[in-house]
């Protein structure tokens, strides 16, 4: 029987004294996508990069694989195959699409530059440009493809489609369906409603720093009040 | 119908090739409690910026008592009675809490501060409206302390009370409860709508149960735009309003 | 140990006090020259903020202000020392002004950027200063009855003038004025968002640091008869922050040991090794990592020990090494 990925119970992390978690319990299942969603302010970002070690948990829990990382230091995660893609996508902007590529590449993982060529040929076209001259949904399958290199065990996705064009948007959505089905389970913050009921097994609603809903699939697109209580305006 | 205490024509704000707020044209009635909300990338705290005076409008104008004050800074506008408070805490953490209120109190005539040979402790009337101050707060129990030691709630209401003590017309809170506990949300919402009694208010939240409770109006933002404005009903209640959160392919909007 | 008076009597004591363990009486003067200037650049950096490379200048063009004054006019010693406190001002006004356009490091590179030009500017127009002779052949004017010729009788002099402007820099540091300083030093722009237009208020803080420099400068070049070309360049003014920091930055009277040490151990010791300013730089280093505070935090921190009781929260007066804004 396999570990469970990733399991959070009642983490709380504060930015200085400012107590953004507040009692966060939630679980990714093997294979599963969840999503993270919630308004701005909620904790969506703080989650990700508390459970990446970015920001270091308070009180509570973080279990990855079995193992505890509550306490864990960013790198030591990342090298044990906890992969997260930021936000602001973190591509070296000098380095060339390649190069950006190749310090990714690890020993031993199931993803090879060819693997990533493959799936991602816009990225081969392209890959002599430097970093910054791709566009926002090019630099988006770089900072994917570059966190697939690293072999992951768990793959952490904050707003993967944010500013990018309808087309581009279906393009990644594509991809990261084509990620979930090599086995690889991945929790997703996003706000596009869509890209999450498309995508999603699971989803778990954050509100004022806790977990304020957990869903499936069905349960979710079905329940509008939901959506509009803590998402909307509904409260 | 009174005269709006503020009002905006046409705001816009670029900072290179991008829009981070476009056509926005305000009216703040006075003495009125006035939230605004929206998705992520609205423009809301840039809104901020440029009626405070932080940035400069790329375009349009700004009037505030019947003033044009697009052009002056920040500083002048605290003068004329416009103040806020910042999303992430931002106080003299070294000095004692008092010493914050009055140098907030002190801003209000700030050449009277040019006074090298004047002690500080002559400064009558700054002490006075800062010890107010520390009372209507539930902070005089820790005045004497440093900023930096009081607990996140007591500094949020601090942050608070740094707008309060220049005695504006208008004061802009920028999501004040940020990152509090329940205890604490609900002695600031207390605070704001006591606030709004004598002063007027336009604060920025995501929590939505104070947005919609207190509220006299909502200005809901999108993108850099003003996409509706009413009372807590009518925006609860609106179509656009929830499309704009629940989004449908198109996200947030930065393309 | 908080306490201004406290730190006006420890500033009288030491300025009785010197001639007691310095036989020179010219060594002497120097110590409380060099003490007035640091506390002028204490204003600047450890109330402020502000990390000025352009002390020097102040100093020089006091010097040379004194100079020409006493050499080509008649003018009474007291009105030079006056002149040299108003072009030291007016200056720094100017300068303060165009250099906090920048912050940061780029607001330290523009001070030091005008340290070298004003330097150029005094070797260039060596009609006036002399050059790289310096302006030589001050004449020791006394004022009214009273001759400075003696090195003593100077020292008593200088000493006098010492203790008037340390209570006036105090004064001023405790005033409305001094605690504005303090808050944007802690933070500038939190001082402007409640309505302290920042930028008058940091030139008038240079103001008044340029025209204690520039009395200092003045009775520097009064004492050794010479304005040097040394005393408008870029050392002078790394020297005059040096003995600031080593002394403590948050403390006026920390500004009067920084000034002590500096002087007697530069010296002392350079009569011993001509490589003495490597023990310096260790000092500076050992100083930024351990003891950010500065002799005044040491002799402080051991008050405190002694004492056995906990310092309440102090920082009303700048406490800490200066900060950068």
């Amino acid at each position: 029987m396999t570990a469970t990925p990733l399991r959070l119970e009642e983490v709380h992390s504060y930015y200085g004294k400012s107590h953004i978690l507040q009692g966060v319990t939630l679980t990714v299942g093997p294979g599963e996508v969840v999503t993270l969603l919630g308004r701005n302010g909620a904790g969506k970002t703080t989650t990700l990069k508390t459970i990446s070690g970015l920001v270091r948990a308070a009180a509570g829990t973080i279990s990855f694989f079995g193992a505890d990382i509550t306490a864990a230091r960013a790198h030591v995660s990342a090298r044990n195959g906890l992969a997260l893609v930021p936000e602001n996508r973190g591509i070296f902007g000098l380095l060339s699409v390649e190069e950006n590529l190749k310090i990714a590449v690890r020993k031993g993982s199931v993803w090879t530059m060819d693997d990533v060529y493959r799936h991602f040929p816009r990225l081969k076209e392209r890959r002599r440009n430097g970093g910054a001259q791709l566009s926002g949904g090019e630099q988006q399958m770089l900072a994917i493809a570059r966190a697939l290199l690293n072999g992951p065990k768990l793959l952490m996705l904050d707003e993967p489609v944010e500013g990018l064009a309808p087309v581009v948007v279906d393009e990644i959505v594509a991809q990261i369906r084509d990620i979930r089905s090599s086995g690889i389970p991945i929790l997703l913050v996003e706000q596009n409603l869509a890209v999450c009921s498309e995508l999603a097994d699971r989803h778990y609603i954050l509100e004022l720093g806790r977990v304020a809903y957990e869903g499936s699939r069905e349960q979710f697109i079905a329940d509008a009040a939901v959506k509009d209580k803590y998402l909307g305006v509904g409260a | 119908m009174t005269a709006a205490i503020l009002s905006t024509d046409g705001l816009g704000v670029r900072y290179g090739s991008f829009t981070a707020l476009s056509e926005v044209s305000l009216s703040i009635q006075p003495n009125t409690i006035h939230s605004v909300i929206g998705p992520n990338g609205a423009g809301k705290t840039t809104l901020f910026h440029a009626l405070t005076g932080r940035v400069r409008p790329s375009s349009g104008r700004i009037f505030f008592d019947g003033h044009d004050i697009t052009a002056l800074t920040d500083d002048r506008r605290v003068r004329r009675g416009l103040a806020r408070s910042f999303q992430v805490t931002s106080l003299f953490h070294r000095l004692p809490v008092r010493e914050n209120l009055r140098l907030a109190a002190q801003g209000r005539a700030p050449w009277q501060a040019l006074k090298m040979w004047q002690s500080a402790d002559r400064n009558r009337e700054a002490i006075t409206v800062a010890d107010t101050i520390l009372e209507r707060l539930d902070l005089a129990r820790v005045a004497g302390r440093s900023a930096e030691e009081l607990s996140h709630g007591q500094q949020r209401r601090l942050e608070v009370g740094m707008a309060m003590a220049s005695r504006p017309f208008l004061i802009l809170l920028d999501e004040p409860t940020s990152g509090m506990g329940i205890d604490d949300i609900a002695t600031m919402k207390q605070l704001i709508a006591d606030l709004g009694r004598d002063h007027t208010v336009l604060f920025i939240e995501h929590n939505m149960g104070i947005v919609m409770d207190i509220s006299d109006r909502v200005t809901v933002m999108q993108s850099g735009r003003k996409l509706v404005e009413g009372t807590p009903g009518e925006i609860r209640d609106n179509p656009e309003v929830r499309r704009a959160y629940l989004g449908s392919m198109m996200t947030g909007g930065r393309a | 140990m908080d306490r201004p008076i406290f730190h006006f009597a420890l500033a009288v004591l030491v300025a009785l006090l010197l001639p007691f363990f310095i036989r020179s009486g010219t060594l002497a003067t120097e110590v409380l020259v060099f003490a007035i200037a640091a506390a002028g650049c204490n204003l600047l950096l450890g109330y402020t903020g502000l990390l000025s490379f352009g002390q020097g200048i102040f100093f020089g063009l006091g010097s040379y202000t004194l100079g020409l004054a006493l050499i080509h006019t008649t003018l009474p010693l007291l009105p030079t020392l006056v002149l040299a406190m108003i072009v030291g001002s007016v200056v720094a006004i100017v300068i303060g002004a165009l250099s906090i356009r920048r912050q940061g490091v780029y607001f330290v590179m523009l001070t030091l950027a005008f340290a070298q030009l004003f330097y150029f500017l005094a070797y260039t127009f060596s009609d006036i200063t002399g050059g790289d002779n310096g302006l030589i052949g001050i004449p020791r004017r006394g004022i009214g009855p009273l001759a400075l010729n003696s090195s003593w009788s100077y020292y008593g002099f200088v000493a006098v003038i010492f203790l008037i402007s340390f209570a006036a820099l105090q004064r001023i540091a405790t005033s409305t004025f001094g605690r504005t300083l303090l808050a944007i030093r802690y933070n500038g722009e939190r001082a402007q968002a409640i309505g302290f237009p920042v930028r008058a208020f940091k030139i008038a803080a240079f103001a008044v640091s340029g025209a204690v420099t520039g009395l200092a400068g003045a009775l520097h070049a009064l004492l050794i008869g010479i304005a040097p070309l040394s005393d408008i360049d870029y050392h002078t003014s790394e020297s005059i922050l040096v003995m600031t920091i080593i002394g403590g930055t948050g403390n006026l009277f920390g500004s009067v040991l920084g000034a002590a040490f500096y002087v007697i151990v530069s010296d002392t010791l350079s009569a011993i090794w001509p490589r003495w300013l490597l023990l310096l730089g260790a000092l500076l280093v050992v100083l930024a990592l351990y003891v950010q505070k500065g002799i005044w935090g040491v002799i402080e921190s051991a008050a405190r020990a002694v004492r056995g009781r906990r310092g309440g929260p102090s920082a009303m007066k700048a406490d800490s090494a200066g900060s950068q804004r």
